[in-house]
């Protein structure tokens, strides 16, 4: 299971260096194309805009097994570490009980714009394409919350 | 408040304190808040998407993308060498060092705990080699590190500015003086404390070597002349300067330094992608609990009662500075902005406040936030690379925190060290 995981981890980090690299690509060329070509590409900017939202979930997703979404540590660290242990499992439980609800009104968000047709202003593509990034970046960052929460328990049994 | 505002905040605050990360505590406690009160659950998910694919907010990642560039790319290393030549040999010179490469640093980087990453690992062992307190060094770094999110560009501005709705550009400018005045009182708050402390002498460098260094520099100096020369010249947007950057770091860093290499670029960029997330993962559900804030009129009632309580202008910026310094401690940054302006600016609209001058004033107050435990980023990755406690670096950041508030409280009660640059530059 894990070892699938880390495979569709693996996968989802090339996402994020294709993701930003072409975000940042279009970004500056939309500069120079200004001042060179004097011509503005505005389009690009709905691709970069919406490229972020995959960006954004595909990261957060990283994080979340990585732990390194801010919290309050204030009481946890009082705790004693088999209580931190069974803390960050149900903190791993409760996250992932959000992005639950997140993928079900993400599907019907989804279904809402291919249902109505909906395509973006300025290309034309269906808006579907994109927000399709809601329903699979929840599904990758509950995986994820669970995940990072499993290993936490683990590495500490093995010690 | 009403049973709805009861309902969020306590949600809230009940799931942080149990560690619940910031994010999914702002994201479940508006669900249950929209279950519960038979509020449209549907909004979710268009306001979070809505709120995340923002054209503006593009200059997160991008400008995390270009600080961790510029410090891969060797950066950091001359800023410190070059003003080390500068004032080194003076008595706590080391000190003044960490407070100008913070500030020079801040003016590439837009994060406070990325400045305190890039040049805490030369600067706190060079200070604990020269004779200071490890844990007083770790201290300063983390708190001129704040610096980092006050001297533009600044991710912090860049959120202010979209939850506000007041021009980034503007706010970039007006951010530079308040920047530069915490950094004095950190430094005069340093050599005050490093009055006994044993230093080695260090020689003065020639004027050669000065310039020597100075001409190795200059590529990272130049960083700061093209974002806001950019911006306030009218070249590009705040986010268009932040991609410029991006690709001014890998200029310098794979031609000029040639301490970069493309096999490097990967990695960089799945690191940016990661804290950027972090960040906008925030924005994205805290973008849901202040719709609800907003439209379920717990904004207006807040206000309404505070204004109600005293109509002083100066009494309720003393009043908000304390809610925020409060908040600072338990909340980051970007949280605070969609938390709490929805509810300050009818109370500032009432009173008179520029958005403008507020937007220095509450960026100032998370800044301090950040150096403040339990919640305080910078004093974490200080701790780590200073080998050190958190009760330790908590102990000798108390005068450094104390000179914080007192750079805040003149931001805040003299606008001219604000206002002064945008007017000048008639903006």
């Amino acid at each position: 299971m894990i070892k699938f995981y880390d495979n569709v981890e693996k996968g989802a980090k090339w996402v994020l260096v294709i993701s930003l690299a072409v975000m940042a690509i279009l970004n500056f060329s939309n500069v120079l194309s200004r001042y060179v070509f004097h011509a503005s590409l505005s389009f690009t900017e709905e691709i970069t805009t919406n490229l972020f939202v995959y960006n954004t979930f595909i990261g957060a997703a990283i994080a979340a097994r990585r732990g390194s979404h801010l919290g309050l540590t204030l009481i946890s660290d009082k705790l004693n570490p088999k209580n931190q242990n069974h803390l960050k499992i149900i903190v791993a439980i409760v996250s992932a009980g959000l992005f639950a609800v997140l993928i079900y009104m993400g599907t019907g968000m989804v279904q809402a714009q291919i249902q109505y047709g909906q395509k973006t202003a300025s290309l034309g593509i269906p808006e579907w394409w994109f927000g399709l990034a809601i329903p699979l970046g929840a599904l990758f960052i509950l995986v994820s919350f669970l995940v990072g929460g499993y290993e936490s328990l683990k590495s500490k049994e093995v010690r | 408040m009403g049973p709805v505002g009861i309902t969020l905040f306590l949600v809230f605050f009940g799931l942080l304190l149990f560690n619940v990360p910031i994010a999914v505590a702002l994201g479940l406690s508006s669900i249950v808040t929209l279950f519960a009160f038979d509020l449209p659950v549907a909004v979710y998910s268009y306001t979070m998407y809505a709120a995340t694919a923002k054209f503006t907010l593009l200059a997160i990642p991008f400008f995390i993308l270009a600080g961790m560039i510029m410090e891969k790319a060797g950066i950091s290393k001359r800023l410190i060498d070059f003003a080390n030549k500068g004032v080194g040999h003076l008595r706590g010179g080391l000190a003044i060092v960490t407070v100008i490469t913070s500030c020079f640093f801040a003016a590439i980087s837009g994060s406070g705990p990325a400045t305190v990453a890039a040049l805490g690992n030369i600067l706190i062992p060079a200070m604990d080699e020269a004779g200071y307190d490890k844990a007083m060094a770790a201290s300063l770094l983390s708190a001129s590190g704040a610096i980092g999110i006050i001297i533009p560009p600044s991710i912090a501005f860049v959120v202010y500015g979209v939850v506000a709705e007041v021009s980034i550009g503007k706010l970039f400018i007006a951010g530079i003086v308040p920047g530069l005045l915490f950094g004095l009182a950190l430094i005069i708050v340093s050599l005050f404390v490093s009055r006994n402390y044993k230093f080695k002498n260090v020689e003065v460098c020639s004027r050669k070597e000065f310039w020597k260094s100075f001409r190795k520099a200059s590529w990272g100096l130049m960083t700061p002349v093209i974002i806001l020369g950019g911006i306030y010249g009218g070249i590009f947007t705040p986010t268009e300067a932040a991609g410029v950057a991006v690709f001014y770091g890998l200029f310098v860093g794979i031609f000029v330094y040639k301490e970069l290499t493309w096999k490097q670029i990967p990695d960089l960029l799945i690191d940016s992608s990661v804290s950027s997330a972090v960040v906008m993962l925030i924005v994205s559900s805290a973008s849901v609990f202040a719709w609800i804030v907003t439209t379920e009129g717990i904004a207006g009632n807040i206000a309404a009662s505070m204004v109600a309580f005293t109509a002083n202008k100066y009494v309720i910026l003393l009043i908000i500075n304390v809610i925020l310094l409060v908040a600072g401690c338990f909340i980051d940054a970007i949280s605070a902005y969609y938390i709490l302006l929805p509810i300050f600016i009818p109370i500032l609209n009432s009173v008179g406040v520029d958005l403008l001058l507020f937007g220095v004033i509450m960026t100032v107050n998370l800044a301090i936030g950040q150096i403040t435990p339990p919640v305080g980023v910078n004093l974490y990755v200080a701790c780590n690379i200073a080998d050190i406690s958190l009760a330790e670096i908590s102990k000798a950041v108390v005068p450094f925190l104390l000179a914080a508030i007192a750079a805040l409280m003149l931001i805040t009660y003299i606008p001219f060290f604000t206002t002064f640059l945008p007017n000048l530059m008639g903006m």
